[in-house]
């Protein structure tokens, strides 16, 4: 049989089809009508644009994932390399990096309140050196904060990708290369790069929606209506049903479908053109 | 592929695929709602189908009868009730209630013979009538039995109790409860808990069991069932011998410790009916009418409370009597204190379910809302309304999970009927167009009974009105002429304040802060809906010299207010602080008449006075029991049934949770204010303050003119606080910050600007 994988894939599909597709074109259909209903044109897409806190929040939420991702990916990065280059001995830090994913989000934020708290341990050393408190969690620091945590928590699990993604690249490639006289410079940038391309894609991704879910943690620890910089589209959306503004909501869910699709689709097209092997 | 293969391949897939089929129909099946009907350790017969049920009528009293002290089924079959109504009497029904004769007796001998505080009192098989009568004018109470003979004789007995070493014990004698067996002996109760048999003959009492913890009994047969707090105890009516627990009666006790509660009215919320059947037992409680047969591992519903008087929470039971497998009697104190008879028959013919359901919605429980249920199923048996609360509380539901869960149900199309929308965002369901017109419903009411017009004009949107309450109240200032004047604006009050002429009434910082809130916020933003920042800090600068000049205790909780909803009623109001000194300015708000009665005798006292705060020119008043009909609901006419009751006459002029919107119900209760004392000069009752100082307080019937003076008042609110939950969050955690000073009214005003806007550009 020469399509022998549709059969695997197939119950996937129908379960997407069925619990995300179809209901998104229920969501597609809803962003041209009006709460109350009847069709309403482009009126919702206007009125989610003209909104101060839809703005706000679509600002705070590409300027977090434009911060976080070259940090998160960099950084990652970075520490695989060390930790590949330490082979076995590497899997205690591998592990300790891991943990902070097995940390429920609701503990992140007591730990967040515990650190960041105006007579949190944060100020409490501060005031140790005699430096002035930050009132982290009412200021734009609080901004820096989510993307600690957001860094903080995600590391390790690019770490194990990028590892992943390293175990794959043939050694004899790398002796060949040293064969004809390439330094770990050399090697790095004309082997490793190149072969970690297609990962880079897949890790980039998978960070990206990750970078959504940090929500969690601003919404535990600040509510509904936290400090403006770190008030993202979830926060909007969450307010919008508590309001019933469905309307608004479909029209919100359409455009950033779009930004989204759209931003990964670049990301495809900027990684395949970097550098080939 | 051999063909044998690839026929049990499809035929595996195709039992695959029936498997999903039937497991996904099979949880959209069973997806019903979770209702409050039912508890543990009962089975319920709502959820059954066909037909039969019990249905609810209830009865008229004798003429001139007030109060039933007793209610039970003769041994003849005849139903006989022992009551008081300017006089004593002993009544009979031979049609099960439905008619009373009175029976032939002295009156004024009667009138001798019961003389004193009746605590309790029963019928015995043979017609005798007995009630408990405690005299506390001695050091320690004494009781005695007052008899009415079934030949109309009547004689009192002292009660003579047997020696317990210790004659100074005040609880000994005061005797709080007392029943009749099946075989005519006299059981009486002490609030010792001891358990007596009382010898008519004598007034001989013998003690036959005692427990610390029980609360009060009932009698079944010949067993005692004897409430504690913890369960049930049964013991033998005749000689006082223990008998062996019964678990699901105890369970039920455990379940819900209320159900041992003596309420004030001497009513209880369970009730047990003395004629028995097969072994088993007849109880009531607000979940509705049981059968148990002893032993057994649950009870049998007979009744379901949700569908009639027995689920309104604010009634307490008096007595349950069966006078055959198909009619019960039971006698039980309404909100308002009345006495009432009600009649359950079996109608074989009604289905078992009605067919019609009612959803109601609403955030939080509360009685009125109850009352008001029991009310409209008392006159639509046909109808079974389904109270769905949203934050049942204990389970950790927040308002805003609720909130969510409510909107998924209306968007799914599954939404409730009835939406009571204190705490919810109202303003946003008119604009979704998920709320109906009720306009002409409200003018109905406003042609038959009146309403504040001012009260409907604020709800009033192009013509249309989405929302209406049911009550409403008012903030009001409390103090000397000038204060009185002074409190007219925050400003002004604090400036009263600081130059030291006055302090205001101790309050903690969240109690201010609501009061000062729902008294002024309705001034807080434009006409586009914008918040204005100036306002706000000077608010929260001048509530800040208000709470500092009070130096108040922060750890002591002035008032019951901790947190929670914007729509808590308050009562905060606080005359009494101000007749003993506490402060010479009150703020806050007043719920009811019987606190206008105080507020009226205190100012009589000390010469006060007390006006709306008006805010410079807002005259804002807080509305309760919010209530609109959903735009896609099927059941419009029930839906307006239940409004009707809701909003009217009977609902509202039960004293309590503001004041009616319905203006026959406020007469009604203006009318009760004028003659509460009869023609007596009122009642006078002790007041003290945790410094000792205690007063003697007269309270009065309240004059034509001094209701005149309060209608006023409220005929001037127009406009309605604003009741937004987020803002009030936002507000209550910024304005904590400014009284305690960690934060400037100026940074809290700032940070109330940003989360505000945010919140209202939304």
């Amino acid at each position: 049989m020469r399509n022998k994988g549709l059969w695997f894939v197939l119950p996937h599909f129908l379960g997407v089809l069925i619990f995300a597709l179809l209901p998104f074109l229920d969501v597609v259909r809803r962003s041209f009508c009006k709460a109350a209903g009847g069709f309403c044109g482009l009126e919702n897409y206007i009125a989610v644009w003209k909104n101060e806190a839809f703005r706000l929040a679509a600002g705070n939420t590409l300027r977090f994932t434009l911060v976080c991702l070259p940090a998160l990916l960099l950084l990652s990065l970075a520490l695989s390399l060390l930790l590949y280059g330490i082979g076995r001995g590497g899997t205690l830090f591998k592990n300790v990096f891991l943990m902070p994913m097995a940390i429920p989000a609701a503990c992140v934020a007591l730990i967040w309140r515990l650190l960041f708290d105006a007579g949190g341990i944060i100020n409490g050393v501060l005031a140790a050196f005699s430096c002035p408190a930050v009132d982290w969690m009412h200021t734009d620091s609080a901004f820096w904060v989510l993307v600690c945590s957001y860094l903080w928590k995600n590391t390790g699990y690019v770490i194990v990708l990028w590892l992943a993604a390293m175990a794959g690249i043939p050694q004899s490639v790398y002796e060949a290369a040293r064969l004809d006289g390439a330094g770990r410079a050399a090697c790095f940038r004309y082997i490793t790069l190149p072969c970690l391309a297609p990962a880079a894609y897949t890790i980039a991704v998978l960070s990206f929606l990750n970078s959504f879910k940090v929500f969690r943690e601003a919404y535990l620890v600040a509510g509904n209506y936290p400090q403006r910089s770190i008030y993202l589209l979830q926060h909007v959306f969450n307010n919008w049903f508590l309001d019933l503004s469905v309307d608004k909501m479909a029209a919100g869910a359409v455009m950033l479908a779009l930004f989204v699709c759209a931003a990964v689709w670049a990301l495809g097209r900027a990684i395949s053109s970097g550098p080939r092997i | 592929m051999s063909r044998g293969k690839k026929r049990k391949r499809i035929a595996g897939l195709l039992l695959a695929a029936a498997v999903a089929v039937v497991s996904l129909g099979g949880c959209g099946a069973n997806g019903e709602k979770e209702t409050d009907a039912g508890s543990a350790g009962t089975e319920s017969e709502v959820s059954s189908g066909g037909m039969g049920r019990y249905l609810e009528t209830e009865l008229s009293l004798p003429e001139g009868v007030e109060t039933i002290y007793a209610l039970a089924k003769l041994a003849d079959g005849q139903a006989a009730m022992f009551a008081y109504g300017g006089g004593w009497g002993l009544y009979r029904s031979e049609d099960g209630g439905e008619s009373w004769a009175k029976q032939e007796a002295d009156d004024a001998k009667l009138a001798s013979v019961f003389e004193g505080y009746m605590t309790g009192a029963s019928i015995s098989p043979d017609g005798t009538a007995a009630g408990i009568l405690v005299d506390y004018e001695g050091e320690t109470p004494v009781a005695a039995v007052g008899i009415l003979n079934p030949d109309g004789t009547a004689e009192r007995k002292e009660l003579i109790l047997p020696e317990t070493g210790d004659e100074t014990d005040a609880y000994t004698g005061l005797m709080q409860k007392c029943a009749f067996d099946t075989a005519g002996n006299l059981l009486v109760q002490n609030l010792n808990g001891d358990l007596f048999s009382v010898d008519l003959e004598t007034g001989n009492c013998t003690f036959l069991a005692g427990d610390s913890s029980i609360q009060y009994f009932g009698v079944a047969g010949e067993q005692i069932l004897a409430v504690t707090s913890d369960g049930i105890l049964l013991f033998d009516s005749t000689d006082g011998s223990s008998l062996s627990e019964d678990a699901v009666l105890s369970d039920m006790i455990q379940a819900d410790s209320s159900l041992a509660d003596v309420l004030s009215d001497f009513g209880t919320v369970l009730a047990f009916a003395r004629e028995t059947e097969e072994n088993a037992v007849f109880y009531v409680n607000h979940d509705g009418l049981f059968c148990h047969t002893q032993g057994g591992s649950v009870s049998e519903q007979l009744i379901n409370g949700a569908l009639n008087t027995m689920g309104d929470s604010t009634v307490s039971f008096l007595n349950l009597v069966m006078l055959d497998s198909e009619h019960f009697l039971l006698s039980i104190i309404d909100a308002s204190g009345q006495n009432r008879l009600l009649k359950y028959s079996y109608d074989a013919q009604a289905s078992a379910v009605p067919e019609t359901e009612l959803r109601v919605y609403a955030l939080e429980d509360s009685s009125y809302l109850r009352q008001a249920v029991s009310a409209y199923q008392k006159n639509h048996q046909d109808v079974y309304v389904n109270l769905e609360i949203g934050m049942s509380g204990g389970d950790g539901v927040t308002a805003e999970d609720a909130i969510q869960a409510l909107n998924t149900d209306i968007l799914a199309g599954d939404g409730p009927d009835v939406l009571i929308l204190d705490g919810m965002p109202a303003d946003s369901y008119i604009e979704k167009g998920v709320l109906a017109d009720i306009s002409s419903l409200v003018q109905e009411i406003a042609d038959s009974d009146g309403v504040f017009e001012n009260v409907r004009k604020a709800y009033e949107k192009d013509g249309a009105i989405y929302q209406f309450p049911a009550k409403f109240y008012v903030t009001l200032v409390n103090g000397t002429a000038e204060a009185v004047a002074a409190g007219a604006s925050v400003e002004k009050l604090a400036s009263y304040i600081n130059e030291g002429q006055a302090s205001l009434t101790p309050q903690n910082d969240e109690t201010l802060l609501k009061t000062f809130f729902l008294a002024d916020s309705a001034q807080w933003t434009d006409e586009e809906g914008k918040l204005n920042e100036n306002i706000i800090r000077n608010w929260l600068e001048q509530l800040k010299v208000i709470y500092d000049a009070g130096n108040w205790d922060d750890t002591q909780q002035y008032y019951s207010y901790s947190g929670g909803a914007v729509t808590d009623l308050l009562g905060t109001l606080s005359p009494v602080s101000v007749l003993t000194g506490e402060g010479e300015v009150s703020y806050g708000s007043l719920v009811d008449m019987t606190e206008l009665l105080t507020l009226a005798a205190a100012d009589k006292q000390n010469g006060m006075t007390y006006g709306l705060a008006d805010s410079d020119g807002a005259k804002s008043f807080v509305p309760y029991m919010l209530a609109g009909i959903s735009s896609s609901t099927k059941q419009t006419e029930a839906a307006e049934d239940f409004l009707r009751t809701l909003f009217g006459k009977e609902c509202g002029s039960v004293d309590g949770n503001g004041f009616p919107v319905n203006r026959a119900a406020y007469d009604a209760l203006c009318e009760d204010a004028q003659s509460r004392y009869g023609d007596d000069e009122g009642i006078g009752i002790s007041v003290s303050t945790d410094d000792g100082i205690s007063l003697e307080l007269n309270l009065e019937n309240l004059t034509e003119a001094e209701t005149a003076e309060f209608t006023a008042i409220l005929e001037q609110a127009d406009a309605p606080a604003c009741m937004d939950r987020v803002v009030w969050e936002i507000v209550l955690e910024q304005g904590k910050a400014v009284l305690s000073g960690d934060v400037t009214a100026e940074q809290a005003a700032s940070e109330i600007m940003q989360k505000g806007s945010l919140y209202l550009a939304e």
